[in-house]
C-alpha cells in the first residue's frame, strides 16, 4: 500500500518521454493511466527509480477509422471505457467491444489505457488475445523513430515485451474485418472484475455460404503470454465450420495451451477452460454472422 | 379518556439513526484517528512457515532518517514486564470443570521471539514519522531463519513423529473434547443402515473491509493508556492488555466506538494490541498501526477448516438412530482466539435440527503452520449444519428416499420445544417443518422437477437442494469474559432525554437504532430524543462484547429491563405528584396520569426535574436522579457440564429454510443458481428493515464460502490467496436473485421474544447448494464431500465420474 | 526531476493547494494532506473500491493513482454530495434502503453509485450491478445497494427509473 520512493517528471512531449526514458535506462517507468503500474508500486513489486508521466500526452488517446488504409487506429493512450462505448469499434469488431467491457471494473475500465494494458504483458490481460486474433499490430516509438510489431510477436514472456527501455507504445493498429466477419471474445473469471481463469478470442472471415475464409484464434491467461493459436486457425480456414472441425480446432486449443496452476485453477481444467471458451466463441461467431444478437464477454 | 397509544416502534422498519453520519463521510473509525505528534507502526512478519529465529537485526532500518524506533521479540522479553499474551475466552485450564475438554497451553508474546509458526507471525516492528518511511524501514530489517518442516495438514500433523510446533508439548493437539448422549453402541446394533461418510469443511475467513487497526496513546504521567483498536471485545482487550503489559499502576481507556465490520474477525486479542502500546510507552508518542489487507490474511485469524469423520445408524425409513462424529480441526498456531470455543461448538451442534437421541461427538484441535483460526460469523455451527445437513443428503441417497421426507422425519417437532438436545442445548422454539413446506413452495419444487428432466434429456444437469440449519445464538462460557450477561446503563435527564450506556459495541448491526426503538416504546419517548453511546470503556459498562449475535437476545433484554426499571421509577415518582397509587397510575404519550382521569396528569419531563431537583420530594429511600444499572443475566444457559460434555453453551436458536435449484455446466464446471429460496426464523423482529439487512448479507457471505472464498497452502505451508486479487470476495455480481421470508416464533426466554438474527444466513448456502449440486450430477454417481464448490472442483468430480464409467 | 511535487487540485468544488512526496498515493493525498477521512481503503490491490472519488466526472480508485496525478483535475469526494444538512438524494435512498451496515465501503460505494448515475440516469438491476463490482462489501449483501440505486435514479430524474 506504500510505494517505494521515485523521482517525478511529467512528459510535456512524446520526444520529451523518449528522450527521459533514453537517460533513465531501466529504472524508468511510463504512467499513463495508471491502473496497471499503480498496482504494482502499492506492492513495491516494482520499485522504479524514475515514473514519466505521459498521461496526458495530446493527440495518443483517438480511435480513428482508417478507411485508405483499412484499419482502425487506436491511440495508446485511449481507455478501455473509451473503447467500449467506441461506435466503430462496436459495428466493426464486437470482440474489442466485448473485451473493453470486461476488463476490471467500472474505475479501471475509466482510466486504464490499452497501451498500459498492452505494456504491462499481464499474462491474463484481455487485450493480447484480442489484438492477436485480430492480427493488429503494435506502433512502438523510440530514439530511431516508429517500428511497427505484429501482436502475435509483441509478447516476450511474462510482463515482457519487445518494447525497448527508450521506447514507447504510440498506437495499435488493427485490420477491418471484411464484411460478413463476426467474433467473440469470452472470459471466464472467478468472480466479476477479477483476472481471466482463462480468456479466448476468435475472429471469422465467413462467406456467403458460411464457410471461413480465414481465422483468428488466441487465448488469454492460458501462458506466459498470449497464445495465438495457428493450428486451429489453420483448421478453419477454407472450412464449413462444422462440429466435427470444430472438435479438431477445440483439440488443437487445449494442446497450445499451457496455463499455471494458480488459485484459479489446475493447469488441466484450465485447458478443459480453454477448449470449452473456444467452443462457445465459435458458436457465438456464428450466430452473429447470422444476424443473431449473442450476448459475449463474461462466461458467467 | 385516555391519550391514544403511540404507534410502538418496535417491529417496524425504522430507518437507522447511526447512517447520515456514515453517508456523510463524518463517521470516524479507527483508521482516521490522528493525534499530535503521532508516529506510524510498520510490522516485519514471518516469511516462512516454521522456522527457528536465528538473528533479528534493526539496526540498518534504525539508520533511516525519519525511523524513530525499533523492536525486537527478544527485546520485548528483556523489558521484564511483559508477559506472553494473556489468555482469551475458553483458553481457561478446565473450562466446564470436568477435566474436558482438555487444553494444552503455549507462551506467545506479541513479537515472536525462538520461532516462527506461520507466515504472517510479527517478528519486528519499526516506527517511523509516516508510515511510507516505515515501509521503507521494513526492507532494511535483517532476519536470519532456520527452516523448520512445515506442518501443513492436520492428519499429517497427528501422525507420530510428525514435527512439533510446540516441543514441550507430546503431539500437536491442543484440544480434545468429547460429547454424547444417548446409547450410541446400541443404536448402531439396531439400525439397518450405516451410512459413513468424511466431508471436508474449507478454510475461509471473515474479511472486513476495514483491516485492523490499533491506536495508543500513553500518558506516563498517570501511566494511563488510551487504546483505540478495531474490535469486538474492547473492555477485554483493556483488560488483557493491563495482564500483559504488567506496568504497576497501567490502566486502560479503550475506544471501540466504530468499527468496520467485525464477523468475528475481531473477536480474538491480537498481539498489536499489546505491540502499539508498547510502542507507545517506550518513545512517549502517540503510535498508530494499520493493517495492510496482505497483513490481514495472513495474520487475522481464518476459520471453518475441519474434517468430518461421522457415520449415522439409520432405520431404512430414514429415522436416525444415532451418529457418530469424529472432529479433527486445522487451528493453525495457538493464539488467543475463539478457535477452540467454537470446534467445541461444532461437536455440540452436530445434531442441528434433528431429534437424534444418540450422538457422540468427539474433537480435535490440531496446530499447524497456518495462520490461527478463530472466531467466524456462523461459529463452529456454520461447519457441523454444513456436515449433517450434507448426511441427510447422503443417507436418503442410500435409501433411495427423497432428502426432503428424510428431513421431515427426523426434525425436532414444534411441540417438543423447548427442546433438551442430545448434547445439552435448550432450543427455544421453532417450527422446522412448516418452514420447509413454506421455502419448498416458494421454491415451486414440482415446476423445477419438470424443468430437471427436460434438461436432462438434453444432457444438462439441474439440481434441487435442501436444508434447515440452525444457528444457535448468544453464547456463554463460564469463566471467561463472555459469561453470560448484559449490562446496560440508562439515564433519563431532567428534560426527558434518554441516554444509554451499553456494555455491548456495535460493528454495523445498528444498535443505536435498535436500542432507541426499544426505549422509545417503554419510556414512551421520541426515537429521536433517545441517544446511545457504545464502545467507551469508561463511559459504558464493563461488557463482554458484541459476537454470537448476542445484542438482539441478552442485549435487548437488559435495555428493556433498564428502561421498565426507570418507568417504575417514574411511576413512583409520579404517583407522589399526583397523590395516587402507583398501580393506578397510566404511563402513556409522554405522560403519567391517573387511570380514566387523563386532566391528572404530570408529564414524564416534569417528574425528571423532580427526580433531579427536587430529592427531597421522592417517596422514602428513594435515590435523586434518574439513573441506573442493569445486568441481564441469560436465564436459558448453563455453567458447567455434565460427566458426557453436556452443557447448554447457547440460549437462542434462529434456523433458515432453504432451497435452491442449480445447473452445472459439465465443460467447464460452471455452477448457476437459477433459484434461491429463504425462509428465515429469527423470533420476533425487532426492525425488519435491519433484520432482512443482516440476513442478506449473511446470506452472501454464506454464498462467499459455498462458492468462492477458500485459504489454500502450498505443501511448504505459503498461503496461496494472500491478498483480495486472490481470495474471492463475492461482489454485486455473484449474487443470485433471492426469494426470501419470516416466519416469527417468539423465543420464550426474553421479553421481546428475539432471537440472533445476523449470522443464520451465512450457515445454509454450502449445505443448499452442495445438495443441489449433488442431485444435480446424480446421473454421474458424483458425492460431494468438501467445499468451496468451485468450478475446478465439480469439473474434476466430472472427469473422475466419467472416466471411471467409460 | 523530484521526489517532492506540487500538487493543485478542485476538491468539492474548493481549489487545494498542496505538496507532496511524488510517491503518495492520491487516497492519502486526500486523507492526510486535505484531511478529508471519508475516502478510505480496505485492501492494497486496488479491489475493495472504498477509496472511490469521481475524478474529471468519472469514478476513480484513488488508492490507485499518485496524488500528483490528480494535479489540475476536479475531485468530489464523499464530503461533497450532500448541500448543507440535507443528505443527497442518493444518500438518503442509501439509508431508506438500508444499504449500509458498518459504513466502511460506503463512502466508495455511494461514489460509486454516483458516477453510474451521473452516465446512466436509468440503470437496470445488471448495469448497477456491473457498475459496482468494483466495490467490495461484506454486511449488505449488495442487494440494499442495488435497491438504493434504483430509487435514487428514480427521484433524481422520475421520468426514467426502473419500476
Amino acid at each position: 500500500m506504500y510505494p517505494a520512493a521515485f523521482d517525478y517528471t511529467v512528459a510535456e512531449s512524446l520526444d520529451h518521454a523518449i528522450d527521459l526514458l533514453q537517460r533513465s535506462g531501466e529504472g524508468a517507468k511510463l504512467l499513463s493511466g495508471g491502473q496497471s503500474l499503480v498496482p504494482l508500486l502499492k506492492l513495491r513489486l516494482v520499485q522504479p527509480a524514475h515514473v514519466i508521466d505521459i498521461g496526458r500526452l495530446p493527440g495518443l488517446s483517438d480511435v480513428l477509422e482508417d478507411e485508405a488504409a483499412g484499419i482502425l487506429r487506436i491511440g495508446a493512450l485511449a481507455t478501455h471505457a473509451q473503447m467500449g462505448v467506441s461506435s466503430v469499434v462496436r459495428d466493426k469488431l464486437a470482440l474489442m467491444t466485448e473485451a473493453a467491457g470486461v476488463i476490471g471494473d467500472a474505475q479501471v475500465r475509466g482510466w486504464g489505457t490499452l497501451g498500459g494494458a498492452l505494456a504491462e504483458a499481464d499474462p491474463a490481460g484481455d487485450w493480447g488475445p484480442v489484438v492477436q486474433a485480430l492480427e493488429g499490430r503494435v506502433e512502438c516509438t523510440g530514439p530511431a523513430g516508429v517500428r511497427v510489431v505484429d501482436a502475435a510477436s509483441f509478447f516476450v514472456d511474462a510482463y515482457t515485451t519487445v518494447l525497448a527501455d527508450d521506447e514507447v507504445i504510440t498506437e495499435v493498429r488493427v485490420p477491418l474485418p471484411p464484411p460478413g466477419s463476426a467474433g467473440a471474445y469470452l472470459k471466464m473469471e472467478r468472480r466479476a472484475g477479477d483476472f481471466a481463469v482463462a480468456s479466448v478470442a476468435v475472429q471469422l472471415e465467413l462467406d456467403g455460404a458460411g464457410s471461413c475464409t480465414k481465422a483468428g484464434v488466441a487465448l488469454g491467461a492460458a501462458g506466459l503470454t498470449p497464445i495465438k493459436v495457428l493450428a486451429a486457425e489453420e483448421t478453419l480456414a477454407g472450412q464449413e465450420v462444422t462440429p466435427d472441425v470444430v472438435d479438431a480446432a477445440a483439440g488443437q486449443v487445449v494442446e497450445a495451451a499451457n496455463p499455471l496452476a494458480d488459485v484459479r485453477g489446475s493447469s488441466d481444467y484450465k485447458r478443459a477452460v480453454c477448449g470449452a471458451l473456444f467452443r462457445k466463441a465459435v458458436d457465438i461467431a456464428l450466430r452473429r454472422h447470422r444476424g443473431e444478437d449473442v450476448r459475449g464477454g463474461h462466461v458467467r | 379518556m385516555s391519550a391514544a397509544p403511540r404507534p410502538p416502534l418496535v417491529g417496524t422498519p425504522v430507518m437507522r439513526k447511526e447512517d447520515p453520519d456514515i453517508l456523510r463521510g463524518q463517521a470516524r473509525y479507527t483508521f482516521d484517528i490522528d493525534l499530535p505528534d503521532m508516529l506510524h507502526v510498520a510490522v516485519y512478519r514471518s516469511p516462512a512457515a516454521h522456522a527457528r529465529i536465528r538473528k533479528v537485526d534493526l539496526s540498518r532500518a534504525l539508520e533511516l532518517p525519519g525511523v524513530v524506533a525499533g523492536l525486537t521479540g527478544e527485546q520485548v522479553r528483556q523489558l521484564g514486564y511483559v508477559n506472553p499474551l494473556s489468555p482469551f475466552p475458553f483458553q481457561s485450564r478446565d473450562p466446564f470443570k470436568r477435566g474436558n475438554p482438555t487444553i494444552k497451553f503455549f507462551d506467545h508474546y506479541c513479537l515472536a521471539y525462538d520461532k516462527v509458526r506461520f507466515v504472517g507471525e510479527p517478528v519486528a516492528a519499526v516506527v517511523a514519522t509516516d508510515r511510507y518511511i516505515a515501509e521503507d524501514a521494513l526492507d532494511l530489517v535483517e532476519v536470519e531463519l532456520d527452516p523448520l518442516p512445515p506442518v501443513v495438514d492436520s492428519a499429517a500433523a497427528l501422525e507420530p513423529g510428525s514435527e512439533r510446533l510446540y516441543e514441550d508439548w507430546d503431539d500437536n493437539v491442543m484440544l480434545t473434547f468429547r460429547v454424547s448422549g444417548g446409547d450410541v453402541d446400541a443404536a448402531f446394533d439396531e439400525a439397518d443402515v450405516v451410512v459413513k461418510e468424511t466431508i471436508h469443511s474449507g478454510r475461509f475467513t471473515g474479511t472486513p473491509i476495514e483491516t485492523r487497526a490499533v491506536v495508543a496513546d500513553y500518558d506516563a504521567s498517570v501511566k494511563t493508556l488510551s487504546l483505540w483498536t478495531t474490535t469486538q471485545i474492547g473492555h477485554a482487550i483493556g483488560t488483557l492488555v493491563e495482564n500483559t503489559i504488567g506496568l504497576p499502576g497501567l490502566k486502560v481507556h479503550v475506544n471501540f466506538r466504530r468499527i468496520g465490520g467485525g464477523y468475528g474477525q475481531k473477536w480474538a486479542f491480537y498481539p498489536e494490541e499489546i505491540l502499539v502500546p508498547l510502542l507507545s510507552i517506550l518513545t512517549h508518542r502517540p503510535m498508530k498501526w494499520v493493517e495492510t489487507r496482505r497483513e490481514h490474511m495472513t495474520g487475522t485469524i481464518h476459520a471453518r477448516e475441519q474434517t468430518h469423520h461421522i457415520e449415522a445408524a439409520v432405520r431404512r425409513d430414514g429415522t436416525i438412530l444415532g451418529v457418530r462424529d469424529r472432529i479433527v480441526a486445522n487451528i493453525g498456531a495457538a493464539y488467543p482466539t475463539g478457535g477452540l470455543a467454537s470446534i467445541v461448538t461444532t461437536g455440540m451442534f452436530v445434531p442441528g435440527a434433528y431429534q437424534i437421541a444418540n450422538y457422540e461427538g468427539q474433537v480435535q484441535g490440531v496446530v499447524t503452520n497456518k495462520t490461527p483460526y478463530g472466531a467466524h460469523r456462523g461459529f463452529g455451527k456454520s461447519e457441523a449444519c454444513f456436515v449433517i445437513e450434507r448426511m441427510v443428503d447422503r443417507i436418503a441417497a442410500n435409501l433411495d428416499l427423497d432428502p426432503v421426507d428424510v428431513r421431515r422425519r427426523n426434525f425436532i417437532p414444534p411441540d417438543a420445544f423447548p427442546y433438551r438436545s442430545v448434547t445439552g442445548p435448550r432450543y427455544d422454539s421453532g417450527r422446522y417443518g412448516e418452514a420447509l413446506d413454506k421455502a419448498l413452495e416458494l421454491l415451486d419444487r414440482d415446476h423445477w422437477r419438470n424443468v430437471k428432466k427436460e434438461a436432462a434429456a438434453e444432457g444438462r444437469y439441474l439440481g434441487i437442494g435442501t436444508c434447515l440449519v440452525i444457528e444457535p445464538s448468544s453464547s456463554t462460557r463460564m469463566g471467561s469474559y463472555n459469561a453470560g450477561y448484559y449490562s446496560v446503563r440508562m439515564r433519563m435527564d431532567p428534560n426527558g432525554k434518554v441516554y444509554v450506556f451499553p456494555g455491548g459495541s456495535d460493528e454495523g448491526q445498528g444498535h443505536a437504532t435498535s436500542i432507541s426503538q426499544l426505549v422509545g416504546d417503554e419510556l414512551q419517548v421520541s426515537f429521536d430524543d433517545v441517544m446511545v453511546v457504545e464502545g467507551d470503556s469508561l463511559a459504558c459498562p464493563y461488557g463482554s462484547g458484541s459476537y454470537s449475535s448476542r445484542f438482539s437476545v441478552v442485549g435487548t433484554t437488559a435495555v428493556t429491563m433498564a428502561a421498565r426499571a426507570l418507568r417504575e421509577k417514574l411511576t413512583q415518582i409520579a404517583s407522589v405528584m399526583l397523590r395516587h397509587p402507583p398501580g393506578g397510575l397510566e404511563y402513556a404519550d409522554g405522560k403519567v396520569s391517573v387511570e380514566g382521569r387523563p386532566e391528572q396528569a404530570v408529564s414524564v419531563s416534569e417528574v425528571a426535574r423532580v427526580a433531579y431537583f427536587y430529592p427531597f420530594q421522592l417517596p422514602e429511600g428513594m435515590d435523586p436522579g434518574l439513573e441506573l444499572l442493569y445486568h441481564f443475566r441469560d436465564p436459558n444457559i448453563e455453567f458447567e457440564a455434565d460427566e458426557r460434555g453436556r452443557v447448554a453453551m447457547f440460549s437462542s436458536f434462529p434456523y433458515d429454510a432453504e432451497a435452491a435449484v442449480v445447473e452445472v455446466e459439465a465443460d467447464t464446471g460452471l455452477l448457476r443458481i437459477l433459484k434461491f429460496v429463504s425462509v428465515h426464523d429469527c423470533g420476533n423482529m425487532l426492525n425488519p428493515l435491519i433484520v432482512r439487512g443482516q440476513h442478506v448479507g449473511a446470506l452472501a457471505h454464506g454464498f462467499g464460502g459455498a462458492l468462492y472464498e477458500e485459504l489454500p497452502y502450498s505443501e511448504e505451508g505459503q498461503p496461496m490467496a494472500a491478498t483480495f486479487k486472490d481470495y474471492f470476495l463475492p461482489t454485486a455480481m455473484e449474487m443470485p436473485e433471492m426469494v426470501l421470508e419470516h416466519i416469527e416464533t417468539p423465543n420464550p426466554f426474553t421479553p421481546g421474544g428475539f432471537k440472533g438474527a445476523g449470522e443464520t444466513g451465512t450457515v445454509g448456502p454450502p449445505a443448499v447448494l452442495a445438495n443441489a449440486v449433488e442431485d444435480a450430477l446424480k446421473p454421474l454417481g458424483i458425492a460431494i464431500r468438501r467445499l468451496p464448490l468451485t468450478p475446478n472442483y465439480l469439473w474434476s468430480l466430472i472427469q473422475e465420474a466419467r472416466r471411471s464409467r467409460s | 526531476m523530484s521526489d517532492r511535487v506540487k500538487i493543485g487540485i478542485t476538491i468539492n468544488g474548493a481549489p487545494h493547494e498542496g505538496e507532496a512526496p511524488a510517491r503518495m498515493l492520491l487516497v492519502d493525498y486526500i486523507r492526510d494532506v486535505v484531511g478529508l477521512k471519508g475516502t478510505r481503503y480496505g485492501c492494497d490491490t486496488s479491489n475493495c473500491g472504498s477509496c472511490t472519488i469521481v475524478m474529471d466526472g468519472k469514478s476513480a480508485k484513488s488508492c490507485t493513482f499518485l496524488a500528483v496525478q490528480a494535479h489540475g483535475r476536479e475531485l468530489t469526494t464523499i464530503e461533497g454530495l450532500a448541500e448543507g444538512s440535507e443528505l443527497h438524494p442518493l444518500q438518503a435512498a442509501f439509508q431508506e434502503a438500508h444499504a449500509l451496515q458498518c459504513g466502511f465501503c460506503t463512502s466508495g460505494m455511494v461514489m460509486s453509485a454516483h458516477a453510474l448515475l451521473s452516465q446512466n440516469s436509468d440503470p437496470s438491476p445488471d448495469e448497477i450491478r456491473e457498475g459496482i463490482i468494483g466495490n467490495l462489501c461484506r454486511c449488505t449483501g449488495y442487494v440494499p445497494v442495488i435497491e438504493a440505486v434504483q430509487l435514487a435514479a428514480r427521484r433524481l430524474d422520475p421520468k426514467g427509473g426502473n419500476p
